[in-house]
């Protein structure tokens, strides 16, 4: 009967610190922060919220030393993989929440932050756990906490459709996502990612797993925004407030795929399929090819066509998952490592171009490409920045998104070294990447060449340079000296 | 069940068993239908008596003696009294919702344990079973005033969704406690895990404040005075029933009283120590006296009732709700921490005032947070 | 058994059927509670009561009675608004697609093996006692994350419905 609580305490000091830290922030705002301007008030509860954020790294530093460890009632785990991405997701929303200190949110600040907050731990959680159920509940603290937020321009009725969408969407998927579970768990009698392996490996396939997987894909598919599950995702970037936004692309992404990462390689890795050209067999590697195909696709060439910039790079992040896809349809651990580097730089990268559409749109007067006209006249510096990021997503060398996408296309070439069977995959996303010059072109050419209608100056603070800096000084380290992080995430992928 | 499953068996085995088998299901069914329906009919009778000699009057006093038999023919009359449906009314809604009031009343019953030995069917989660079925009524009493097509009926009805949901709330905060305490979500089990001295529930200080909690939220729950606010006669003529006449109403009426009785009755099991009593172990007619027991117990919670009904003033719909969120509610949060430190206190007697102080603390909290907030004045403007 | 399993399923799908087909918004409600009380009844016929009674508690006693609140605070209130009905003109690809996906699950259920007997871990102190004990030992990390999943949903729900305060 009795539990050792100790290790399970220990396990979860930064999210126990995430929350405590998210109830101040309501209180704080509660007491203090009525009676200020609310410019005042989010200086005031942002920086209670980074400080909050810095003590919940410092729990992480402890656990370094644990490997692999499962623990009591086996609903979290923690090794350094997870330490990593826990770390990873504590700076996204770090960052997000610098973004945010400067962008009109509204009056119910508190609220705001303790959402924020509320949306980290669920992620951290998803990253912490190698169990449906827990995934499952992470996931719903993650979704909720998105959804609000994608709510909060209240007075903008693109914001609440946004969140309608977002919503109705999020909660369709999760409901097909638990369908999934319920068969998964009749057919194996295990909710834990690995049981679940060793249970399907005795048992061999079985078409009712079909059934289970398929609806696991498309409720994870739907966080990540893949074709066709991709549908809320232009409408909710475009109506939600831009650090949202930036939230939504980066850290849940990086949570989700993460899950979907851990789902497919260790409780699904005997019904991977195969998406050979030619030799298609069924199981999620074939299904995750199609998607990403048609993710790829759909979002370069739908991208095109956008004249907001908040669309565009929806739909460029759509492009993106079909190419981070690609690198899980190679289900090694060669393209695992892949995903995970892939996914780290991207969201520093999308982190950062969020951040420079927050800073700029709002003060630009809209967020479509016309307002973007000579941006490196009126803001030098960040349209610098701009630049970097644009051309990582491009995938131009030096920047990390280059090497990001190399390993990525790398890892599905070399899978198969003798049949080359994913190089039709590999073809389409080195076009699919050409296409989406162009368009990250068009942007560069509002910013740099067409000339502004007005040339006045804009003026950003400091803490906001910095923070989008340090994204910018992440993504070129990143493709200068991928090999210690691509190492160490290798190490530790081949022990997943 | 079984018990009379047996009976029959042993005293005429030529019963075929298939009959046997409905006799000893429909047995137990019948008669406590048969009883309850008895005690509503003199509970109606009672009441009015109580609230007449309350308002210094005699109340009934003419059919039979003192007026026994007004029930009786108050039944009569609604019986031969015309059945009036409004016409823009929905009919199939407009005739199920006076059914449909009933039956989750009658279904709570199911679980009371009248007497030692004796409840229809034991299940092991009986409580929870009592409080599931009991929220049903609401959806009878919104079906009722929705489909009357009427603003007022409407209005009761929306009123009554409201106060059910929030009173559901501390009722079943309070409940756990018991549940806590007892160990058990059967019924029976709840009832025995109040013998010995002064072992009823009630006799503690968590079980004292659950008790207040969970009485005034059932009275709360089956809408009597003073949170009879979905059918307030000075606001909204009769609320929710306001369209339905003759035998229907006289459902409404029925489905009301037996709430009221059979909340009583599971708030007789779960504070006051069910049919426990001195006597009601005894061998051969324990069954009696403890029926006995349970029944006079019931009754001080409908006199109760009654009481209150007769002396207090209707609370208004903010004070209602107010009430419920935020004082029943977080005392009803925090009498579970004060059971939490019963349940761990090292001796008895230290638990008892522990939880004690704790309880006080709260209550005059909570009171002193509730009290002193005053709303603007409104005013209102008549447009001609 | 099978009597009572045939029409407990009959009345489960017949709500079912009644809430996605029927035109009024209440109606419809109406027979959603219906199939709730079918779906409860199968759990009691499983012998399951314990999530009978959750089903009745949650899913009548809060869900359809905050779906009702949902309809009362529409304009819409009568549920007679709104012209056609809830089927639209490609109702025939939809019953097309439910059907094809309802027959495809059950053949694929009949051909698959279910685990037939999934860890059940009553013991002789109930049901009840037990999965309470797992909340706390087990389940503790879900049962937490509940905990502040309902925070933030509830957070989340005044500041969408709150008015917005005047801007100072």
């Amino acid at each position: 009967m009795s539990v050792a609580y100790a290790p399970i305490v220990r396990a979860l000091g930064s999210e126990t610190a995430l929350v405590l830290v998210a109830l101040a922030v309501l209180t704080l705002d509660f007491i203090i922060g009525r009676k200020r301007e609310v410019a005042k008030r989010r200086e005031l509860v942002g920086a209670v919220a980074l400080f909050g954020l810095a003590l919940s790294a410092v729990p992480l530093v402890g656990q370094v030393g644990m490997t692999n460890v499962l623990l009591p009632g086996e609903t979290l785990v923690v090794n350094p993989l997870v330490i990593i991405f826990k770390f990873v997701l504590i700076v996204l929303t770090a960052v997000t929440v610098l973004i945010s200190i400067d962008h009109d949110i509204g009056t119910h600040v508190g609220e705001y932050f303790a959402m924020l907050l509320f949306g980290a731990i669920g992620m951290l959680l998803l990253v912490g756990t190698e169990e449906f159920l827990t995934i499952f509940v992470a996931l719903e603290l993650t979704s909720i906490s998105l959804y609000v937020l994608t709510a909060f321009h209240k007075n903008s009725l693109r914001s609440q459709e946004a969140a309608l969408k977002y919503f109705l969407f999020g909660a369709i998927a999760t409901a097909f996502l638990l369908f999934g579970l319920s068969y998964i768990y009749g057919l194996t009698g295990a909710t834990n990612l690995r049981d679940i392996g060793a249970a399907l490996a005795k048992k061999g396939t079985d078409p009712l797993l079909g059934v289970g997987l398929l609806c696991v894909l498309v409720g994870l598919g739907f966080k990540v925004a893949m074709v066709p599950f991709h549908l809320w995702a232009p409408d909710a970037y475009e109506g939600a407030p831009t650090p949202v936004t930036a939230f939504i692309a980066t850290g849940s992404k990086v949570a989700s795929f993460f899950v979907l990462v851990k789902v497919l390689m260790v409780a699904f890795a005997g019904a991977v399929g195969s998406a050979y050209w030619g030799a298609f067999e069924s199981g999620w590697a074939m299904v995750l090819g199609l998607t990403a195909t048609a993710s790829m696709v759909l979002g370069n060439c739908a991208a095109i066509v956008q004249r907001n910039v908040k669309r565009l790079l929806a739909y460029s992040s759509i492009a993106h998952a079909g190419y981070i896809l690609v690198g899980l349809v190679a289900a090694s651990s060669t393209g695992a490592t892949a995903v995970l580097f892939y996914v780290i730089v991207y969201a520093i990268t999308n982190l950062g171009a969020f951040g420079v559409v927050a800073a700029l749109a709002s003060r630009a007067g809209g967020d479509d490409l016309e307002h973007f006209n000579g941006m490196a006249k009126r803001a030098p510096f960040l349209s610098l920045l701009m630049l970097v990021f644009v051309l990582s997503l491009a995938g131009i060398p030096p920047l990390g998104g280059f090497f990001g996408k190399f390993y990525l296309f790398a890892a599905a070439v070399e899978c198969d070294a003798e049949m080359f069977g994913l190089l039709w995959l590999v073809a389409l996303g080195i076009v699919m990447s050409a296409v989406s010059l162009y368009y990250y072109l068009v942007l560069m050419k509002h910013m740099y060449v067409l000339p502004a209608k007005d040339e006045t100056r804009i003026a950003t603070p400091g803490h906001l340079k910095m923070a989008l800096a340090f994204c910018a000084a992440g993504v070129v380290l990143l493709g200068v000296f991928p090999e210690p992080i691509l190492a160490l995430l290798k190490a530790l992928v081949v022990r997943l | 069940m079984d018990a009379i499953y047996k009976l029959i068996q042993h005293y005429a085995p030529k019963i075929p068993d298939l009959l046997a088998l409905a006799l000893a299901v429909l047995l137990p069914i019948a008669i406590v239908m048969g009883v309850f329906l008895t005690v509503f009919a003199l509970l109606t009778w009672v009441e009015r008596k109580a609230l007449g000699r309350i308002q210094n009057r005699r109340g009934p006093n003419r059919v039979g003696p003192v007026g026994l038999f007004q029930p009786v023919a108050d039944g009569l009359k609604l019986l031969t009294k015309e059945d009036i449906v409004p016409a823009a009314a929905d009919k199939v809604v407009h005739f199920l919702a006076p059914v449909l009031t009933v039956v989750p009343a009658f279904m709570v019953l199911a679980v009371v344990p009248v007497a030692k030995g004796f409840v229809p069917v034991d299940l092991n989660i009986g409580v929870l079973f009592a409080l599931a079925v009991s929220t049903g009524s609401v959806l009878a009493l919104f079906m009722a005033g929705w489909a009357s097509r009427n603003k007022f009926s409407l209005l009761g009805a929306m009123r009554s969704v409201a106060q059910v949901v929030s009173y559901e709330v501390p009722m079943v905060m309070a409940a756990v406690v018991i549940l806590m305490a007892a160990g058990t979500l059967s019924s029976v089990g709840i009832v025995e895990a109040q013998r010995g001295l002064a072992g009823w529930f009630v006799f503690k200080p968590w079980g004292l404040v659950a008790f207040v909690i969970f009485q005034l939220c059932a009275m709360a729950e089956v809408a009597r005075t003073p949170f009879d606010l979905p059918e307030a006669e000075s606001e909204i003529v009769a609320g929710y029933h306001t369209e339905y006449s003759g035998f229907k109403f006289a459902l409404f009426q029925m489905g009301e009283y037996v709430a009221a009785i059979t909340m009583g009755g599971i708030t007789v099991t779960m504070f006051l120590g069910g049919y426990l009593g001195p006597g009601s172990d005894l061998p051969k007619i324990g069954w009696l006296v403890s029926a006995g027991w349970f029944f006079a117990k019931l009754g001080i919670i409908v006199v109760i009732n009654i009481w209150a009904r007769g002396t207090w003033p209707r609370v208004r719909v903010d004070q209602l709700l107010g009430f419920a969120w935020k004082l029943l509610l977080p005392l009803a949060l925090v009498n579970i921490v004060a059971m939490a430190i019963w349940h761990f206190a090292s001796n008895k007697l230290v638990g008892w005032g522990a939880s004690a102080v704790v309880l006080a603390v709260a209550i005059v909290a909570l009171v002193k947070i509730n009290t002193g907030q005053t709303f603007e004045k409104r005013s209102y403007r008549f447009i001609s | 058994m099978t009597i009572v399993f045939l029409t407990l399923s009959a009345i489960t799908v017949l709500g079912a059927l009644l809430a996605v087909t029927l035109r009024n918004l209440v109606h419809c409600l109406l027979a959603l509670v219906l199939f709730f009380m079918g779906i409860a009844g199968h759990f009691f016929l499983l012998k399951a009561d314990f999530l009978g009674a959750v089903q009745i508690l949650i899913y009548i006693g809060a869900v359809a009675v905050l779906i009702l609140f949902a309809i009362m605070l529409t304009r819409n209130i009568s549920g007679t608004e709104g012209g056609r009905g809830s089927l639209g003109g490609a109702w025939w690809l939809g019953v097309g697609i439910a059907t094809t996906l309802a027959g495809a699950m059950c053949v694929f259920v009949r051909r698959s093996d279910l685990v037939s007997k999934l860890p059940y871990g009553a013991t002789e102190e109930g049901v009840v006692k037990e999965i309470g004990k797992l909340l706390v030992t087990d389940w503790v990390v879900p049962l937490e994350i509940m905990a502040v999943l309902l925070t933030a949903a509830l957070i989340g729900a005044v500041v969408i419905a709150l008015e917005e305060e005047k801007k100072r």
